[in-house]
């Protein structure tokens, strides 16, 4: 398998299906190790660092756990396949050598020596936590059967940060939240979630900005609390905002129905028509569309071409269509030609 | 609301320090502020609350990291410094956690060591107080006999 098979296929968790998929995009699970009896990546040497990933991935790519996996490696591969990757979420840090082993689908992938030794991620489209939580200890149960973690008692699977102690679980879910965006209800609902030990923060968009109504929750409390307990308080928590979305959405109907179907409506006409661009009114005027395929009003468009179109409108996948760099202007007429191009047929 | 450092005076600022995914909010007076370094802002804030005059110079033997380092940084560069820094953190930790007490899996190999026993025995032991404490002789009397033999296989 290439790098090209790999983001040549958009991601399964993409597939826009699952629970309350007109809510939540995705949800995701991970998982930190270290290995015991050696140097934290942060302050390792090169040649410990080798070792390390030469051990993880003599047992994930010999393990029948792993068929059809790929290793993905910043040593072989070009700057703006790097850029591609981390648009997927594949590769996150910035510096130093980067390997991920991810599974076709990218359902699965386990990053090496980033902050940690290992981070195993798994990604499902929809609202399934609980799915997602038994996937990922059955691998880390085998990588674990064959290399020993560094754990103490008291604090769990260390860490090199103390905010992934204990556990070193996070779970974490992608909302789509316009409903509570538009009927202003959103900030407060930020603060009780802070509150209740989650973090919140928007998908797309700068510091302090949210584009697209796109949020991502997680948990933040990873000690003093069993796995069991993480996943139930998470998803209890998941569970009362999109119970609040859907109240929204259905305020606004009510209230304002048709304007709010002129919006949808208008927003799709510009997606089909635009001759430019951004990837920040991509993202707003996707959200719209999403909002309309949620309430029922617009039909000729799923979200899982949404979702596509999201991640493939991304700045580095646009600019693998024409496989050469492009200036930001460029990148929007590219853009709008590739949202057209799909929107076209449907 | 009282000062988080000195628990004396009323907390005038609410400090917001955010680490990795995690924020903390700490309550502090005006007058720990300076102390601490928060006021006027000068630095990584947080180190002024996990540093004192004993523990700057702790290393780890293990990876060469100073007390100092972490507390700048809040990283650890291995297991061993959880060792060296142990007692110093566990304040901060169990600000930004849950609690201090790992209670969730064991890795395959720590399962060996009778960690998943030793755990049933603190549950048991806390079950058995319960029972105690609520006259229930009868359960109380169920409980000592698991915790009894489970002490005996540790």
């Amino acid at each position: 398998m290439k790098f090209n098979d790999i983001i040549d296929n958009p991601p399964l968790w993409l597939e826009g299906d699952g629970p309350f998929n007109e809510i939540v995009l995705s949800s995701i699970i991970r998982l930190v190790r270290n290995l015991d009896g050696y140097i934290f990546p942060t302050r390792a040497k090169e040649e410990q660092l080798e070792i390390i990933s030469e051990l993880v991935k003599d047992v994930v790519l010999n393990s029948p756990h792993f068929k059809d996996v790929f290793l993905i490696s910043t040593v072989e591969l070009s700057k703006s396949d790097i850029d591609i990757a981390k648009e997927r979420h594949l590769l996150k840090g910035s510096s130093g050598i980067m390997e991920c082993i991810v599974t076709r689908d990218e359902k699965v992938s386990i990053n090496l020596n980033e902050e940690d030794h290992i981070r195993i991620e798994c990604r499902a489209s929809g609202f399934d936590l609980e799915t997602l939580y038994s996937v990922i200890f059955d691998i880390d149960d085998a990588i674990s059967s064959k290399l020993v973690y560094a754990f103490r008692e008291d604090y769990g699977y260390l860490t090199s940060c103390p905010t992934n102690l204990g556990t070193g679980m996070r779970l974490s879910c992608i909302l789509h939240l316009p409903g509570l965006v538009l009927t202003k209800k959103i900030n407060k609902l930020l603060k009780d979630i802070s509150s209740h030990g989650f973090s919140v923060k928007g998908l797309y968009g700068k510091e302090g900005e949210v584009e697209g109504s796109f949020f991502q929750i997680k948990n933040l409390k990873t000690l003093g609390l069993s796995e069991e307990d993480i996943v139930r308080r998470t998803n209890s928590e998941v569970r009362a905002i999109i119970d609040l979305e859907k109240k929204a959405r259905d305020k606004l109907m009510e209230e304002v129905g048709k304007s709010l179907e002129d919006k949808i409506w208008r927003a799709y006409g510009i997606l089909k028509n635009a001759r430019m661009l951004s990837q920040k009114e991509f993202v707003n005027l996707s959200s719209a569309v999403r909002l309309g395929i949620g309430l029922g009003l617009i039909d000729n468009i799923d979200l899982k071409t949404l979702n596509h179109l999201l991640l493939y409108t991304g700045p580095a996948h646009i600019q693998r269509l024409k496989g050469s760099i492009m200036d930001k202007d460029t990148r929007c007429i590219e853009r709008a030609n590739y949202v057209r191009r799909v929107l076209r047929y449907r | 609301m009282l000062c988080d450092v000195c628990h004396i005076k009323e907390a005038t600022l609410n400090y917001t320090v955010v680490v990795g995914e995690t924020s903390t909010t700490i309550h502090i007076c005006e007058e720990c502020a300076k102390k601490k370094g928060i006021l006027p802002a000068s630095g990584f804030p947080l180190s002024g609350l996990l540093l004192n005059a004993q523990n700057r110079n702790l290393v780890c033997k293990r990876c060469g990291l100073t007390y100092q380092e972490f507390a700048d940084k809040l990283k650890f560069g291995c297991s061993g410094c959880y060792e060296v820094f142990g007692n110093e953190i566990k304040p901060f930790i169990k600000k930004i956690q849950e609690g201090t007490i790992h209670k969730g899996r064991f890795p395959s190999d720590a399962d060996t060591k009778g960690l998943r026993k030793k755990r049933r025995i603190i549950e048991l032991k806390k079950a058995l107080k319960k029972a105690i404490d609520k006259e229930a002789y009868e359960r109380a009397s169920e409980i000592r006999d698991k915790l009894v033999k489970l002490e005996n296989e540790v």
